[in-house]
């Protein structure tokens, strides 16, 4: 069943479209990832399906509720985490969450029920009493999360919540959100590492204000194909132009003290990169493959238009 | 219904009592100011002036000179400094500010008395302190008046003069201390500064600290956050009523001839005005520091130059007469004065509660106004 449905969503600031009229679906029980970089429109898009950044043009539906007229009524239902969720730094852990929940209705035995819980899952019982200024980036972000967790949304919208968390936490955060979808939560999480994406069931690529595409990561892995790579050689820069002209990769271009290059997989399979680069460059040179990032996969996009 | 808008107006009360609480700082400035401010402005604004310097050239030197010298003497008002033989080392005095005021009593003063005749005394007066200057002319011919009086009944003993008498009461503060309007002016500037001082600080620390973002993805109406916010400031000013009217009582002295609960009623509708207008302030600067200031700025002049507390509203340009009516301090100023000193009570005050209480509510729909809903600026 779509739980969220965009149609046409446009959103203008001064005489600039942030969004160009974007559609999209998710399903109920999705962890549904925005991969974009900064700018891209990521932040703009989930505030709108939050109700709380007004729409230019276009339709949100969110479990059949109009969130773009009935924004107040898009509050109970979802759970909103900003890039940084605002805690008030001088109330303890606790104090911030009662405080959330009381607004939301939640109280005495329910409340206890569920922030027992949320403690087990964030690990931040020990914290209970300590005072949010006091935590660390990523305690913070679990918190929050908390935070809206407490009213048990239904959709929960989570923007860029792992950024500036250290890997540790970020994969506890990623286990967090998967036991919440398998309870039937829909998420969609927006998030600048391809890494994250993909844990999510599906992603979109967004850049300047479009999606690009909708894929399966899993599917993403199995047939992106390119190779990544960075090549050390001294005289680089003449080595890359003369790479350019042999190989004609889609990507490559200097990066510091190095050269980037993306290009077919069998290029680098079969032993075709390394001979050539041996052959342009002295026997110092060096080729390290590399994994592909989210970059990556723009520089593809824009190249060829599509990344499988 | 009811019940989720006192649920979540409590929880916003709650949150911001902790920030008040664990701000232990603000919170002791917050009753040591006004004290401090009270006991300060009290002691030093004073529009009595007593003491002044007089310097005499007494030329005749009869029994009738010293009586009036005598008369000068026996008041509180004036402190003769010096008793001088000529004009240069009077004006010696008055150029080197040793003296105010300067008074010369004519070689033929007893004479012309006696002869009923038009005796006169000269006086010259230090103008550089006009208001000086002009209180001490009052002093002078409330003196000579006196004076005169007390010449006349002489006179009327023997047969001469005229028969008539000065029967003048000054009411509700006979002493005409000036303390005595003073120091409720004062109340109700100390207690606008404070609340809105105050609260200038609430919606600009949560712009500060993002959680103004929090608060617009929770389902709470602006009024509710507002009111929320306004509840525990409430109790500090109740706090301060009461350390404020217990200084006026037990250090100033100030008469409370009306009720008590009346003047409760009268300061905590003005602070509460005055606290929606500190978070109105602080919903637009967004930042502490610039909201502070504002707060300080929009309050401490129009509380001080156009309630009536220092300048009289009567003797304004038509134009600043007509914008006191929109400073809500005019109006607290006046039930203070009027329950203090007249003991007056509400049935001459209402019209003043009314449009308190007037202020308060329209003030409190404008700072729920600065609650955003929906981010209206380019972010992200």
């Amino acid at each position: 069943m779509a739980l969220i449905q965009i149609r046409g969503l446009r959103k203008r600031f001064g005489d600039g479209d942030v969004i160009h009229g974007i559609d999209l679906t998710i399903e109920e029980g999705e962890i549904f990832g925005l991969i974009g970089p900064d700018g891209a429109g990521k932040s703009t898009l989930i505030r709108m399906l939050a109700g709380i950044l007004e729409a230019t043009e276009g339709e949100i539906s969110l479990r059949g509720i109009d969130a773009i007229r009935d924004y107040e009524e898009v509050r109970s239902l979802v759970g909103y985490m900003p890039q940084t969720f605002g805690l008030y730094g001088p109330l303890t852990v606790e104090e911030n969450l009662r405080a959330v929940a009381r607004i939301h209705g939640v109280k005495g035995a329910e409340f206890k029920k569920r922030t027992e819980r949320l403690y087990q899952f964030s690990g931040l019982g020990p914290f209970r009493d300590r005072r949010a200024a006091q935590l660390s980036g990523g305690m913070r972000q679990k918190l929050g999360l908390s935070c809206v967790l407490v009213h048990e949304p239904h959709i929960l919208l989570l923007d860029e919540p792992t950024v500036g968390v250290d890997p540790v936490s970020r994969r506890e955060f990623w286990e967090i959100l998967h036991a919440l979808a398998a309870q039937g939560s829909t998420i969609l999480i927006s998030t600048p590492y391809l890494e994250e994406a993909e844990r999510c069931h599906r992603i979109a690529f967004l850049r300047e204000g479009r999606i690009l595409e909708v894929l399966d990561p899993r599917e993403l892995k199995a047939r992106f194909p390119y190779a990544t790579c960075d090549i050390y050689a001294p005289a680089i820069r003449s080595l890359l132009a003369r790479l350019q002209k042999r190989l004609a990769p889609p990507v490559a271009f200097l990066s510091g003290d190095r050269i980037h290059l993306i290009c077919e997989k069998e290029v680098v399979d079969s032993g075709k990169l390394e001979q050539t680069v041996k052959k342009l460059s002295t026997k110092d040179a060096r080729i390290k493959e590399t994994t592909p990032t989210v970059q990556d996969l723009y520089f593809i996009l824009e190249q060829r238009g599509n990344v499988v | 219904m009811w019940s989720d808008h006192f649920r979540r107006i409590a929880a916003i009360a709650h949150i911001e009592t902790l920030l008040i609480l664990r701000d232990k700082r603000s919170l002791g400035l917050a009753f040591i100011i006004p004290l401090l401010l009270l006991v300060l402005f009290g002691s030093s604004l004073s529009y009595d002036v007593k003491n002044i310097p007089l310097a005499i050239w007494d030329q005749d030197r009869t029994p009738a000179s010293r009586a009036l010298i005598a008369a000068f003497r026996g008041s509180p008002y004036y402190r003769i400094v010096a008793l001088k033989e000529g004009y240069p080392d009077l004006i010696n005095d008055l150029e080197r500010g040793k003296t105010i005021v300067v008074m010369v009593i004519p070689y033929d003063f007893e004479k012309r008395l006696n002869r009923g005749e038009e005796a006169k005394v000269q006086f010259i007066l230090d103008g550089t302190d006009s208001t000086t200057a002009g209180i001490s002319l009052n002093y002078i011919q409330g003196i000579m008046n006196k004076h005169n009086l007390a010449l006349q009944r002489e006179e009327v003993r023997q047969g001469t003069g005229l028969p008539l008498d000065l029967a003048i009461r000054v009411w509700f503060n006979p002493e005409m201390e000036s303390r005595n309007f003073i120091v409720p002016g004062l109340i109700a500037v100390i207690l606008m500064i404070i609340a809105a001082l105050l609260t200038s600080l609430t919606l600009a620390r949560e712009w500060e600290s993002g959680t103004m973002e929090t608060l617009l993805s929770l389902p709470i109406r602006p009024i509710e956050v507002v009111i929320g916010k306004v509840i525990p400031y409430c109790a500090i000013g109740m706090i301060n009523i009461t350390i404020l009217l217990f200084a006026s009582r037990f250090i100033f002295q100030i008469p409370i001839r009306g009720s008590i609960p009346l003047l409760y009623l009268f300061a905590s509708v003005f602070t509460i005005g005055v606290m929606g207008l500190g978070i109105f302030i602080s919903g637009v600067a967004k930042r502490q520091v610039l909201a502070t200031q504002l707060a300080v700025i929009t309050t401490l002049l129009p509380a001080n130059l156009l309630s009536g507390f220092i300048f009289p509203i009567r003797n304004m340009p038509p134009i600043l007469q007509g914008i006191s009516y929109f400073v809500p301090a005019r109006y607290l100023i006046h039930a203070l004065k009027g329950i203090f000193l007249k003991g007056i009570g509400i049935s001459i005050l209402y019209p003043s509660l009314l449009l308190l209480a007037a202020f308060a509510i329209f003030i409190m729909w404008l700072a729920a106004r600065q609650v955003p809903r929906q981010i209206k600026e380019k972010r992200g």
